[in-house]
């Protein structure tokens, strides 16, 4: 009966993390099949490319779990990029860019929470609205230029290498998908969100101050996109109101639902997603070792979601 | 009339918007009620406003279309490159136009069978769409060429009036036909409304997604092919800065504020018209395209809280009564 109930678990278990089955299966196959595939090389740099995709898959997690949706985000990375382009060519600081920035994120998360909650705007709405005026604000600042070169000081905050290759923004990354996981599924707030994605009248019903607990999700998720902006800023040694743009949210959104996360709220699952991204990685990195034709990548990616979330979604029915 | 007022008060919000819009930028702005610069905002806002018509039919039934922006790249590139290998002009209108009906129903199928949740699905077929037209392009701008025919259709104008623009009404006029007056439409607005109760009387939802996302397709690569036929040339990114504009078109235009399974075509098209208008007001001001984002932007979000608002009030009026 036990051994039953143990075996049913460990079922339950892969089907929850799936996503990593096909990791483990999809490199079996890039390594056996392509030599060229297996070199430490490219383990790093899949590995040093991951964490601005998975930190914003997290904070994404945190908006879908609850039945919203942040489309302002990558327009947020982009007005943060700039501002604290500006902030290092004043002379401010690693430390207190780095707050600046994710204080930033807070304040724009309250203006999505405010609209959203208190206003009564839907999420999908408020958050179109504020991208815009994100956008603009941030080309404003920009006045169509990039900064380029970002100082010593500000590189080392994420390029900085541990164990021989790996960057520090990486441990970034872990540290944050830990802590993630233990909101929503070791703490009370997270079955608290959960609760609100599937039904929101009943929680509000029973006495939860819904508005505030969307405001604090917001409030998260629009932090952590302004901590992936930093990053990002790092990675490409330049700070431009471009960086992020429409396609942030949507390949969020893609890896956290590829991940095993609901699209309609009420379950998240932020380890699957953080190996969503690492595969979505591999594939690019083999894509382009394979020497395929960079325009067929971006369809090939598109079947790809497209078969896997058929997959996800038979397998609910 | 009291009762019309108080039942289309999204209708008057926009009128009572626009006639301040109106009056204020007329004596403001000295070349703003010129024939030319009125055929001038119609013919700009016409490429948001067909997709518009087709993504109403959508939003109706509560679902989203983000391959809007993937169909106009295709549409206008398989036009350009089939004129450029030498067929005659109707045939790229007919095949980009069943490509873009294609993709559609797809993203209708893929919806009402595989139960996908629409955002992530049209999201991920419209990244298809745009993939294959870069893989025509090759990245690159094709065109232009010369065909008279297809400069026509782009440039062209019958009685002073833009062709993309009597398009957009013909349009707009046969989807007000389709949803309120056809029994599919009528469909379509019930499923919007409670989709258990459509589903229980017996109707194929199937078939109701499908239509609804086809005609989105169908209309978005209208859209396309007429924007190629503008400059006589594509490219895989020319559809871009066209989706959120439609989406924010049918948000402006109330679909669904009075209630699940509401909404009108012509309101949305308006909506079009209205963030066209706004670009053009903002243009002949010489204000910098950033700052118009931000004003944009503000003012979506401020409609609809005043929308919500008197929704609310309804809301609270129907309780009294």
């Amino acid at each position: 009966m036990q051994k039953r109930a143990r075996a049913s678990t460990v079922r339950q278990l892969i089907s929850e993390y799936r996503i990593i089955v096909y990791l483990l299966v999809f490199t079996l196959i890039g390594v056996i099949c392509f030599p060229k595939f297996a070199t430490s090389r490219n383990f790093f740099n899949v590995i040093n490319q991951a964490p601005v995709a998975i930190i914003a898959c997290v904070a994404l997690n945190f908006m879908l779990i609850a039945g919203n949706i942040d489309l302002s985000a990558g327009y947020l990375v982009g007005l943060v990029s700039i501002c604290i382009g500006k902030f290092a060519e004043a002379g401010v600081p690693v430390w207190l860019i780095v707050v600046m920035a994710v204080l930033m994120g807070i304040i724009a998360g309250v203006v999505n929470g405010t609209l959203v909650t208190y206003l009564s705007v839907p999420a999908f709405i408020a958050t179109l609205g504020s991208g815009y005026i994100f956008y603009g604000i941030a080309q404003m600042i920009a006045g169509s230029y990039a900064i380029r070169g970002i100082p010593d000081g500000l590189k080392n905050f994420g390029k900085y290498f541990v164990f021989g290759k790996i960057q520090l923004m990486f441990f970034y990354a872990l540290v944050i998908v830990i802590l993630g996981y233990i909101v929503m599924n070791r703490m009370k707030y997270g079955r608290i969100l959960s609760n609100l994605g599937i039904n929101r009248q009943a929680a509000r019903m029973s006495g939860l101050n819904v508005d505030l607990c969307h405001m604090i999700s917001f409030v998260l998720c629009s932090a952590l996109v302004a901590f992936t902006a930093v990053l990002s800023t790092i990675r490409v040694n330049t700070a431009q109101a471009d960086m992020g743009g429409g396609t942030y949210t949507f390949d969020a959104v893609m890896a956290s639902v590829l991940g095993g996360t609901a699209f309609n709220g009420g379950k998240a699952n932020i380890i699957g997603g953080m190996f969503a991204v690492l595969l979505i990685k591999e594939i690019e990195v083999l894509m382009t070792i394979l020497g395929i034709n960079k325009y067929f990548y971006q369809a090939f990616l598109g079947v790809v979601v497209l078969v896997v979330i058929i997959m996800q979604c038979r397998n609910k029915r | 009339m009291r009762t019309y007022i108080q039942k289309n008060k999204q209708l008057m919000l926009f009128l009572a918007v626009a006639i301040v819009l109106i009056v204020a930028c007329s004596s403001l702005i000295p070349n703003f009620l010129t024939w030319d610069n009125i055929m001038n905002v119609l013919k700009q806002s016409a490429y948001t406003c067909i997709p518009v018509v087709g993504l109403t039919f959508i939003m109706i039934i509560n679902g989203i279309d983000l391959s809007i922006s993937g169909v106009i790249a295709l549409s206008g590139v398989i036009t350009v490159y089939m004129v450029m290998q030498g067929f005659p002009v109707w045939l790229g209108f007919t095949i980009s136009i069943s490509v873009g009906t294609l993709i559609g129903a797809l993203n209708g199928l893929l919806i009402s069978r595989f139960k996908t949740p629409p955002f992530i699905c049209t999201y991920a077929v419209g990244q298809v769409a745009s993939g294959i037209a870069l893989m025509i392009t090759q990245g690159n701008t094709i065109g232009p060429f010369r065909n008279d025919i297809y400069t026509f259709i782009g440039n062209g104008k019958v009685l002073n009036i833009p062709i993309p623009n009597i398009i957009m009404v013909a349009m707009a006029l046969v989807g007000t036909f389709v949803l309120f007056r056809l029994p599919i439409g009528i469909h379509i607005r019930g499923l919007g409304n409670n989709e258990t109760v459509i589903a229980q009387e017996g109707m194929n939802l199937t078939r109701l997604k499908i239509f609804a996302y086809a005609s989105c397709g169908l209309c978005s690569a209208i859209s396309g092919l007429l924007l190629s036929a503008r400059l006589s040339s594509a490219s895989a990114v020319q559809g871009d800065s066209y989706q959120l504009d439609c989406v924010a078109s049918c948000i402006i235009g109330g679909i669904g504020l009075s209630g699940p399974g509401t909404g009108s075509v012509i309101l949305a098209v308006i909506g079009g018209i209205f963030i066209g208008t706004m670009r053009n007001v903002l243009n002949l001001m010489a204000i910098h395209p950033f700052t118009q984002n931000v004003i944009v932007g503000s003012l979506l979000i401020a409609l609809v809280v005043v929308s919500m608002y008197i929704r609310r009030k309804n809301m609270e009026a129907d309780a009294e009564y």
